[in-house]
């Protein structure tokens, strides 16, 4: 079965794909990392700021996938939500070693320096659909998700920090989440009857 | 006990997006493992904290990145079949092992008075074998990184010994160990690798050579893991008792 590396895959397809790779396909670990290698890395990046870090995270995310693959079930997400969960894991397990005991000064997600463009169009639309969802949270919304997800803050350091009660860090964050679900789940069945097929 | 629907649920948002202190998430995972329906608004949390990610402007991965991934799952799984060029590097990156491992060897070499003859083949050998291996560096341009670990006796224990380990971007990381536990009882020893993480590896257990030094079993020993991020090496006697111990640092030829 052929991959591809551009559009959605079918959840069979994405099944067939983690079949392949539970039994050493090395094209199917090609293909997954011809589809994900780029957000995996540009995550590292985000969240380690360093190119070095960011590859050992990528090789490291990859790994895993790979010793996990037997349990991804596409009935409970797509593949994409699966990787970027396990490369956000990592990610955060990397910097909070790092970072040890201190906490890094407060950062707005606006702030935070964008990773040098590239030239490839994949991803495009998934870029541009995430980028919808996060215009439709507050400001303060988007940067309670940008200390807990890009910075690695847990909600008990951010209610500490903003002097607010950690239930309220909870509420917040919950509250965020479902829109940002929300909206991308409108998105895709906006897309889907609109191009008749999965979103 | 663990906790019930409601309680993880609570959770499940601060869990997607890695905001839950690690005996909470750890908690919630063991949850998850057994009840679809936490399961299931877990992956919705998942995938708007997904969305996170997406809405990065990409950054382009390096071009060999792609290699090393597919490569790095490969050694792992076992069906790691080098190429040609791949296998000299091996090669080069034994011979640098073995190197290092004769260098090492000749400090607590030193410590054992009367062998003035054997040191001095010892440190001829050395020789040449690093001179041997910095050709052979120079010839493949090889980028890995190579460390060492000098292990002394824990206070009131005897003998010395080195763990050379070798990281290589596009090889599995490998580590080999040559140490004298200063006594024939207390075995069998085992190698720990500890990580700056705090994670600890076993790298195997030694079994003793024909000419004295107790060596790792299958030695080089390959592992899937980044060694470049290793702390220290502790060899532990059968009882679990540190016998020897050295801190890792970068191998310098100085």
């Amino acid at each position: 079965m052929a991959f591809g590396s551009e559009g959605p895959l079918s959840p069979e397809t994405e099944q067939e794909l983690m079949r392949q790779l539970t039994v050493g396909d090395e094209d199917a670990m090609r293909a997954l990392y011809t589809r994900f290698g780029s957000p995996v890395y540009t995550m590292g990046l985000r969240l380690l700021r360093s190119s070095q870090e960011a590859e050992e995270l990528t090789q490291d995310v990859f790994l895993a996938a790979w010793r996990k693959a037997s349990r991804f079930d596409p009935s409970r997400g797509r593949l994409s939500t699966w990787l970027m969960a396990i490369a956000h894991n990592l990610a955060v397990d990397r910097l909070r070693h790092d970072r040890g005991p201190s906490k890094p000064p407060l950062v707005l997600m606006e702030d935070l320096p964008e990773p040098a463009p590239t030239d490839e169009e994949d991803g495009l639309l998934d870029r541009e659909t995430a980028r919808r969802a996060l215009a439709g949270l507050s400001r303060s919304e988007r940067e309670l998700l940008a200390l807990a997800y890009f910075q690695g803050w847990t909600a008990r350091e951010i209610a500490e920090a903003q002097s607010v009660p950690l239930g309220t860090v909870k509420t917040r964050l919950r509250s965020a989440l479902i829109k940002l679900r929300r909206t991308e789940a409108d998105h895709a069945a906006r897309a889907g009857v609109r191009d008749g097929g999965r979103p | 006990m663990s906790w019930s629907c409601l309680e993880v649920r609570e959770r499940l948002a601060e869990f997607a997006v890695d905001a839950l202190p690690a005996a909470e998430a750890r908690e919630v995972e063991r949850h998850l493992d057994w009840c679809p329906g936490c399961r299931k608004e877990a992956g919705e949390f998942q995938e708007g904290a997904a969305r996170m990610a997406f809405a990065l402007q990409a950054a382009p991965p390096p071009p060999a990145l792609g290699s090393k991934v597919v490569d790095r799952v490969a050694v792992a799984s076992g069906r790691h079949r080098p190429s040609s060029r791949r296998a000299i590097r091996v090669a080069a990156v034994a011979v640098l092992a073995a190197a290092l491992l004769a260098a090492g060897s000749l400090t607590f070499a030193l410590a054992m008075r009367g062998k003035v003859a054997t040191l001095q083949q010892k440190v001829s050998q050395t020789t040449k074998d690093l001179n041997r291996f910095q050709e052979l560096l120079q010839h493949l341009k090889a980028n890995g990184k190579v460390f060492e670990a000098n292990l002394v006796p824990s206070p009131g224990g005897a003998g010395g010994g080195t763990a050379a380990i070798v990281t290589a971007p596009n090889a599995a990381d490998w580590v080999m160990v040559q140490v004298d536990v200063g006594t024939t009882s207390g075995g069998p020893y085992r190698v720990l690798l500890q990580q700056r993480s705090g994670v600890s590896i076993l790298a195997g257990s030694l079994v003793r050579t024909a000419n004295g030094p107790f060596v790792l079993s299958d030695e080089p020993r390959y592992f899937a893991a980044d060694l470049s991020r290793l702390s220290s090496v502790v060899v532990l006697d059968h009882t679990g008792r540190p016998v020897l111990a050295g801190p890792v640092q970068p191998y310098t030829t100085g």
